[in-house]
């Protein structure tokens, strides 16, 4: 799902230093047909995106684990929310939308879903709820294949995806990290490094390999599409620009497992240059070097209880130098640091607690930031969420391919885009847009 | 003119590169579709697979169990009264 701003900084976004994060939200019943497990198989809590060993293990496998014979690669899933802020926003964040208890269809999912041999696909084509626009959403088709390399199993693949950290098989990277869905109507912090803000405006050719079911290794690089593909896509081309030439992606992370315990660490870097906005007439770019750091753990009772953190720190170096030869950057070099962590609790596969801290920042630019009263770009606070997952162990009256995840989340900002009070200058300050969210989430 | 000329010229240059670009990503994943034996089951690692029960849950009364020792989505030889973390009872 593309997540869109409600209140745009035109010029600023038009900079690329402020790219939007974009929410994950897949649950992906035919698999679970597939491979004749029921979600909880695949998925902490017994629903999506959260994977657990075995689910990580099916997709680096490309999706074509399979316990029969043919299924049927289609699944479908809705998402509706009811969203209340502390204080109105100022504006309604959508057309047909008020200023606050605003109820959304936020998005309605088909995926082709599937694999065979050593093919297997992740597609999903959106309909957004609240735009009400289609657009294409996640892609991810892969070509793998089981090897020995020096006397232990190795498993090799390719990828061809639309967003870099996609095909990542942990839930610490920006594609598949928590929250795992938001609404777009709700208020949220403009600045994200550059990684995040990528999803579904390129495409991207990977390869990897998972040595001994601990070191994975993933290099990739990723190209824009034509302005005319992305619009015919759904998607905004200018936001936040095209990629000049390939941009780079590297993976490393070593993960180990003892009983149910799961540890992981990695790093993960991209380098990309972009001309900001899809505007070449500056004859420069904007050029963006992403490095980060991650680390999970996770712990499973055989009662089916899980205990799972999730974290990571991104290190975003700008040298802005299209930004500001176009009149949208006062520095040519800033900066921009996040880090989020968050920590869950599922109890019986059924009912989960999950608790995220997060915080963004950097210098100030005075063109870049102009709507942020301190001129700077920070943001933090924490998010609570509690959710249900009755049929997460294929028990649905409806069919074992029938789920559903109802859920609660309550956002606290302690500072946003740049300050805690009054940070637009207005008046507004960051608690005025703590959100309650009540969610349904169901997949076919 | 010139400039209409210059716009369908790089109108066909974008689609070209579109083409070639899921050409080439196609072409890459047919590559590695072409060799070795069919990939699928994941290793008992993956699964925290044991030798001995969990309870009254054992292998062979799993939806996945595969007679006389083996699992249709673990790879290995797996036994009969082992466990791992995603049985599902078989009904």
């Amino acid at each position: 799902m593309i997540r869109r701003r409600s209140h745009w900084l035109g010029a600023a976004a038009a900079a690329g230093g402020l790219c939007l994060p974009f929410a994950a939200a897949h649950a992906v019943p035919s698999y679970a047909t597939q491979t004749g497990s029921p979600c909880q198989a695949c998925h902490v809590g017994g629903f999506g995106p959260q994977l657990t060993p075995y689910g990580r293990a099916f997709k680096l496998h490309g999706y074509t684990t399979r316990s029969g014979g043919f299924t049927v690669p289609i699944s479908a899933m809705a998402v509706a929310s009811y969203i209340r802020t502390q204080k109105d926003q100022e504006s309604p964040p959508a057309p047909h939308y008020g200023v606050n208890d605003n109820v959304t269809i936020d998005q309605v999912s088909l995926f082709v879903a599937g694999g065979v041999g050593h093919v297997g696909a992740f597609i999903q084509a959106t309909y957004d709820g609240v735009a009400r626009a289609f657009h294409w959403d996640n892609l991810d088709i892969r070509a793998t294949t089981d090897i020995k390399l020096a006397g232990k199993p190795t498993v090799i693949g390719v990828s061809l995806n639309n967003a870099p950290t996609l095909t990542d098989p942990f839930n610490t990277l920006v594609a598949w990290g928590y929250p795992y869905t938001t609404s777009s109507v709700a208020p949220s912090p403009a600045a994200a490094p550059l990684i995040g803000g990528l999803a579904q405006t390129s495409l991207g050719a990977n390869a990897y390999a998972w040595f001994n079911s601990q070191l994975y290794l993933e290099a990739g690089g990723y190209v824009s599409p034509s302005a005319n593909f992305l619009t015919r896509a759904g998607v905004d081309p200018t936001d936040p620009g095209n990629i000049n030439g390939v941009a780079p992606y590297l993976r490393i992370a070593y993960d180990k497992s003892w009983g149910q315990r799961n540890l992981e660490v990695g790093a993960f870097a991209m380098k990309a240059d972009i001309y900001p906005g899809h505007d070449e007439s500056a004859y420069t770019t904007d050029k963006y070097t992403d490095v980060g750091l991650d680390a999970s753990f996770q712990k499973f009772a055989h009662n089916g209880d899980a205990f799972t953190v999730n974290g990571r720190y991104t290190y975003e170096d700008q040298r802005l130098d299209a930004s500001q030869a176009l009149g949208l950057a006062t520095s040519n070099r800033l900066h921009l640091q996040d880090l989020r962590v968050d920590a869950s609790y599922y109890w019986r596969n059924e009912i989960g607690f999950t608790v995220q801290a997060f915080d963004t920042w950097g210098p100030p630019d005075q063109l870049i930031y102009a709507a942020n009263s301190t001129f700077k770009p920070a943001s933090s606070g924490v998010m609570l969420q509690v959710d249900g997952t009755p049929f997460g162990a294929g028990n649905s009256p409806l069919g074992k391919r029938f789920n559903v995840r109802m859920g609660l989340q309550y956002t606290d900002y302690f500072t946003f885009d740049g300050a805690g009070s009054n940070y637009d200058g207005f008046g507004r300050n960051a608690h005025d847009n703590n959100t309650l969210r009540l969610f349904t989430w169901v997949a076919y | 003119m010139t400039a209409v000329v210059e716009r369908r010229a790089a109108s066909r240059r974008q689609f070209l590169a579109d083409i070639a670009l899921f050409a080439g990503g196609g072409t890459l994943l047919a590559a590695a579709t072409a060799a070795g034996p069919a990939a699928a089951k994941v290793g008992p690692g993956d699964v925290g697979y044991q030798p001995t029960p969990n309870g009254k849950q054992r292998c062979d009364g799993c939806t996945q169990w595969q007679s006389p020792n083996a699992c249709k989505v673990v790879s290995g030889k797996i036994s009969p009264s082992g466990w791992c973390s995603i049985y599902a009872q078989k009904h």
